[in-house]
């Protein structure tokens, strides 16, 4: 059993490899690459480009240089992704220098690119004697110009490996933070929507399987399916119409996460705003998950109750109750738990249009935008948390299964 | 043995037993007026083909009929001189296990997959007699012990997987035998196994029974090699009623019923050298849909000797010498007041 989860969890390491690189492979040969805007701003503008013409849909041309140097578009793509990982050295520190005139680096480093002989030899401007360490440097010609530049650059290893998800060009912020601060809302909602679906949804297919082919189970039916078939966010507008605009009741908040106030509220009352900023997030969240798990409970008790065992457990003189909610239970899990991981995946990587709807400065949100706007650090960095929460998940599914079927548990 | 059924009182009576089921708007009657008794000390086997009714007057017996589609539409189950017909659910959770236990044809999913199997029998006799875990635990060792499964102490903590079948089926006989029940019922319970294995659970049932000699055993099979060896006296069923009833010796040495005759003539016989190399004799046809009984005698459709009347008058089932009742036109009584167990004595007498 030890054994097997130590494959498992080995095994994630090719899964996520391969998974990131097709991302990595589709959205760097995708058409309209920050390079090609580039280009086209340069067509479009000649000199001005970098300055005057910097559309909403160009980039910056430092940002693109950045982008450049950050994802090296001089090399083949599979040791752009090499690097992205973090697995081969890039240019980590890079500053452009004069001959002659000293360059700060780094903190209070200091160096200078003379000329002895015939050749550029980097030292240090303040002490000469003292070793220049790792920094190189570099003859570049611009393009348009044909003029030549120096530049003085450190490599290191520094990728997603290494917890460098690179900056943001949109918010001009390290990714990291970026994320830091959106996903523990999105997390909020993942970790409440998924114990009430699961809660609900198990409570509901119980009582459906228990009643059957009666008017409960028919109501109960359409209900789930109703909710199923109509999107989350659509449910949530209609619930904002209803329940938040003064036209009808108003009794929940337009949007928004917390109040104004929050920080300044005692504990009860940060729950209590808590809890009334969620209410119909959530059931936006969640109304259209109850279909497939609540049928899936409720057959397969079904299937449960009508097997041999529960016939003994009757012969037996068990009662009732302990036959379901004990012996049936145990086994009509089964199907349920196998199901964990893929619904984790669902609920925590957010969902945009709900976030949307609600005004959620959530994950949803944000690479959304990301996409849009080609931030490609923030759509990388969110395609390796997907990656990794399903990938969580699904060991999380399979530890589930061993937990509660011990035939599993044994192979 | 059977001898002193007149004198003791039996443990438990079935009285005209009905038991229905709805399928698809109409009731079939896979259980129609069954009545017989069961003796303290008696091993009572009840013979048939598959979908002849025994294995639903078993689980009527345990009010284990699953309503819908089934009922017990009429009838008596007195036990101990209470109806478990009329008894609420709760009583009858006092009498299933503790009383009255059941073991299964199929050992192979009889057993919770997902429960050790010190739980499953500890659970039993937590929920009749009020013991604590351990103890429990402490008797459920001492059940696997004698229900001859090694080790018993560390197997406790086994899941029912890691059982063979006739391991499984040892288990079953141990659940079934904690709390000491008056009556055990086996549902087949050797049908599953291979022959080697069915000897050894035969054996251990036995040998079980010898150790409280009041308890009584109904033992429902259609292996006629396994009535001869372990049952007193034999209930004969076909198509939802008793054909016969009679002392071991009496129906194996005097059957009377057609049906009965057929059964004992398809039982392969290699020792008697007449037999050797000739095809085995079987019942010709199959055994009517429960949906579609015959009016008259259930088994006239198949029936060799069967006359007009047959397909249109139920026989009753009559005591034809002391204590052997058979359900057939054909065979007249000796009694000059014979007991009718079900049905309506005819009124003319028959000539053959």
């Amino acid at each position: 059993m030890v054994e097997y989860f130590i494959r498992r969890i080995l095994l994630t390491i090719p899964t996520f490899l391969g998974s990131t690189f097709v991302v990595f492979l589709i959205v760097q040969l995708a058409p309209g690459g920050p390079l090609e805007q580039q280009i086209q701003a340069l067509k479009r503008g000649g000199e001005a480009a970098g300055a005057g013409l910097v559309g909403e849909q160009a980039l910056p041309k430092d940002a693109i240089e950045e982008l450049k140097r950050f994802y090296g578009f001089d090399k083949p793509i599979w040791q752009r992704y090499l690097i992205w990982l973090g697995v081969m050295k890039r240019e980590a520190k890079s500053y452009r220098i004069q001959p002659g005139v000293p360059r700060l680096v780094g903190e209070k480093e200091r160096l200078v690119l003379v000329k002895e002989g015939d050749k550029y030899v980097l030292r240090n401007a303040d002490d000469p004697a003292k070793p220049v360490g790792d920094w190189k440097w570099r003859r570049e010609v611009d393009e348009e110009t044909g003029q030549e530049r120096y530049r003085v650059y450190r490599e290191a290893f520094s990728g997603i490996l290494t917890g460098d998800f690179g900056r943001s060009y949109r918010f001009r912020k390290p990714v990291l933070d970026l994320i830091a601060e959106r996903l523990p809302v999105s997390i909020q909602f993942g970790i409440i929507s998924f114990v009430l679906s699961y809660a609900i949804s198990i409570y509901l297919g119980v009582q459906k399987a228990l009643r059957h082919n009666t008017p409960f189970d028919f109501a109960t039916s359409s209900a789930v399916f109703m909710t199923y078939s109509i999107p989350g966010w659509a449910i949530g507008a209609v619930l904002l119409v209803l329940l938040a605009t003064d036209r009808f009741f108003p009794i929940f908040p337009l949007g928004g996460f917390e109040d104004p106030l929050y920080a300044e509220m005692n504990l009860w009352e940060k729950i209590w705003d808590r809890a009334y900023h969620f209410v119909l997030p959530t059931i936006a969240y969640t109304a259209g998950s109850f279909a497939v798990l609540t049928m899936l409970m409720k057959n397969s008790l079904l299937d449960t109750l009508s097997s041999d065992y529960i016939r003994t457990a009757f012969a037996k003189g068990i009662r009732e109750q302990r036959v379901i909610w004990l012996h049936a239970m145990r086994n009509s899990i089964i199907p349920i738990t196998a199901n964990i991981g893929y619904v984790i995946g669902v609920f925590f990587a957010g969902s945009y249009l709900i976030e949307r709807v609600f005004d959620i400065q959530g994950i949803g949100q944000l690479s959304f935008e990301a996409l849009v706007a080609r931030d490609y650090p923030i759509v990388f960095a969110f395609t390796v948390i997907s990656v990794v929460i399903t990938l969580i998940g699904s060991i999380l599914s399979d530890l589930a299964l061993a937990i509660v079927d011990p035939r599993i548990r044994f192979k | 043995m059977t001898n002193g059924n007149t004198t003791q009182q039996p443990l438990l009576e079935v009285r005209d037993l009905r038991t229905y089921f709805n399928i698809e708007g109409s009731w079939a009657k896979a259980v129609d007026g069954v009545s017989f008794e069961v003796y303290p000390g008696e091993v009572l086997g009840i013979v048939g083909e598959s979908g002849s009714g025994k294995s639903v007057t078993a689980l009527s017996i345990m009010k284990l009929i699953p309503d819908p589609p089934g009922r017990i539409v009429g009838g008596q189950i007195l036990y101990k001189g209470t109806d478990l017909v009329r008894l609420d659910y709760t009583d009858m959770y006092r009498i299933r296990g503790k009383e009255i236990a059941m073991i299964f044809q199929e050992p192979m999913t009889s057993l919770n997959p997902v429960f050790t199997i010190g739980m499953q029998i500890a659970e039993v006799l937590q929920a009749h007699e009020g013991i604590s875990p351990e103890d429990a635990r402490y008797r459920a060792a001492d059940l696997l012990t004698r229900v001859g499964i090694p080790d018993a102490e560390k197997r406790l903590d086994d899941y029912p997987h890691q059982f063979s079948g006739g391991m499984r089926q040892r288990v079953m006989i141990a659940i079934a035998l904690a709390c000491n029940p008056s009556i055990l019922i086996a549902d087949e319970p050797t049908t599953a196994l291979d022959v080697t294995i069915q000897a050894q659970i035969l054996e251990l049932m036995l040998e079980l029974k010898q150790q409280r000699g009041d308890a009584a055993i109904i033992l429902i099979t259609h292996n006629l090699a396994v009535v001869a060896e372990m049952c007193h006296r034999v209930i004969v069923m076909y198509g939802g009623k008793i054909q016969e009833i009679a002392d071991v010796f009496e129906l194996f040495g005097n059957p009377l019923h057609p049906y009965t005759k057929g059964l004992l003539a398809s039982i392969p016989r290699p020792e008697i050298p007449e037999y050797r190399g000739k095809r085995l004799v079987a019942i010709p046809g199959n055994v009517p849909s429960i949906m579609n009984l015959p009016k008259g005698c259930k088994f006239c459709t198949r029936c060799s000797v069967a006359i007009e009347r047959c397909f249109t008058v139920e026989p009753p089932l009559v005591e034809i010498t002391p204590n052997h009742f058979v359900r057939c036109h054909l065979v007249e009584t000796t009694l000059s007041t014979p007991r009718i167990l079900d049905g309506q004595p005819l009124q003319e007498t028959m000539s053959l």
